[in-house]
């Protein structure tokens, strides 16, 4: 359809001024546009703020600073290898080594320990000797005159119930730690003690 | 010939970080003005017009390497300051939970109250008349009747064939012609 046509088509419509739409724009809105819509772009980082850098490098930096990156990139690539790597074998191994290294370990018992585990039998032993000294006054009484029978007989009518104030009253420049106060030994602990092979030998030194 | 050299040109400077900016400053220059005219004619009001013209451009620069060259660099731009046009006003009635049609009755109806409108009361229903039409047939009747565009063009811009662009031109004369009579 050509305009010329239009007012037989539309007469009506074919009236109206075309060159008057009625719509309006404010004074100078075509001259500021392109700034509007560069600032826009600027802003958004999709055009160069500008040519003129205010922020400085070293010389001739931008020349290194790829073999800069890359010897970083492999110094801590070395540094991770170092960390995380394993001998070859390492878990096939380590209970045998483990295991080995447990046999070879001496056995340490502190001394406190082992002191209080035999101070408390020691000194009843060393009171039995005196009692039976002190009764038998012409009478030298060792622990070999003792049938075991005789000893047996006195720990089972309660001799050795000796708790640890007892054994303090006794030798009082021993210390004892609150274990020894809250807990008596048992008979088991003390038959225990005596059985014990080097029993003698503590004796005869003391 | 020549303004296929100076749009291949343009383009080639677009795409140039170092000259990109005085080519795109070059081109809005060219194209600023049809390019509201087309909106403005869509949106109405000058502050929507001018949001979506900006937008128009930004798309425009942002997106200018997926240019294909196939097509006529302004078609191209108008192209896609029609599809921003027509979202924001689509947008624009999901805000205010009315239709398309509803937005357009209050937009023609607010005009009055514009002070970048001085349209008189013939204008006023004639722009009444085009919002009873579909959406497409207001864009081929704003930019045959108004713009004067070739068929061709439009056919481009559109990526409607010129034939259904006739036809739907003449549709649209015919209903606007009624309106104007009816009222």
């Amino acid at each position: 359809m050509k305009r010329k046509d239009l007012h037989t088509i539309a007469p009506k419509l074919s009236e109206i001024s075309l060159k008057k739409t009625g719509f309006e724009i404010p004074k100078n809105y075509f001259k500021s546009i392109e700034d509007a819509v560069i600032a826009e772009l600027k802003a958004e980082n999709f055009l160069k703020k500008g040519t003129k850098e205010v922020f400085k490098t070293s010389e001739n930096y931008f020349d290194f600073i790829e073999d800069i990156v890359i010897a970083k990139l492999k110094a801590e690539a070395i540094q991770n290898n170092k960390e995380t790597t394993i001998p070859e074998n390492y878990f096939q191994t380590i209970e045998d080594k483990v295991l080995a290294e447990i046999r070879t370990t001496p056995k340490v018992i502190s001394l406190k320990s082992r002191f209080i585990k035999f101070a408390a039998p020691i000194a009843i032993a060393a009171s039995l000797l005196l009692v039976f000294v002190l009764n038998k006054n012409s009478t030298t009484v060792t622990f070999d005159s003792l049938a075991s029978s005789e000893i047996e007989t006195w720990i089972d009518n309660g001799g050795m119930d000796i708790d640890a104030l007892s054994i303090v009253s006794i030798y009082p420049d021993i210390e004892l730690n609150n274990e020894i106060y809250s807990a008596s030994l048992s008979d088991e602990e003390v038959l225990e003690y005596l059985n014990e092979e080097y029993l003698d030998e503590i004796i005869f030194e003391n | 010939m020549k303004r296929v050299k100076d749009e291949k040109l343009l383009v080639a400077q677009l795409k140039d970080p170092d000259t990109q900016e005085q080519a795109f400053r070059n081109l809005m220059s060219l194209y600023k003005e049809r390019l509201y005219w087309h909106i403005r004619k869509i949106v109405l009001s000058h502050d929507d017009a001018d949001d979506v013209l900006q937008n128009t451009f930004i798309k425009v620069f942002k997106n200018i390497h997926s240019f294909k060259e196939n097509s006529k660099l302004y078609s191209w731009m108008y192209r896609i300051s029609t599809n921003e046009a027509i979202t924001f006003i689509n947008k624009k009635a999901a805000k205010q939970h009315v239709d398309i049609s509803e937005l357009q009755h209050k937009m023609v109806n607010n005009l009055q109250e514009d002070i970048n409108y001085s349209g008189d009361e013939i204008q006023q229903l004639l722009q009444k008349a085009i919002f009873t039409l579909p959406q497409k047939q207001q864009l081929v009747f704003n930019m045959k009747y108004f713009d004067e565009m070739k068929y061709t063009e439009m056919s481009e811009i559109l990526e409607t064939s010129v034939g259904a662009l006739k036809a739907s031109y003449f549709h649209a004369v015919k209903k606007v012609e009624e309106f104007l009579k009816l009222h």
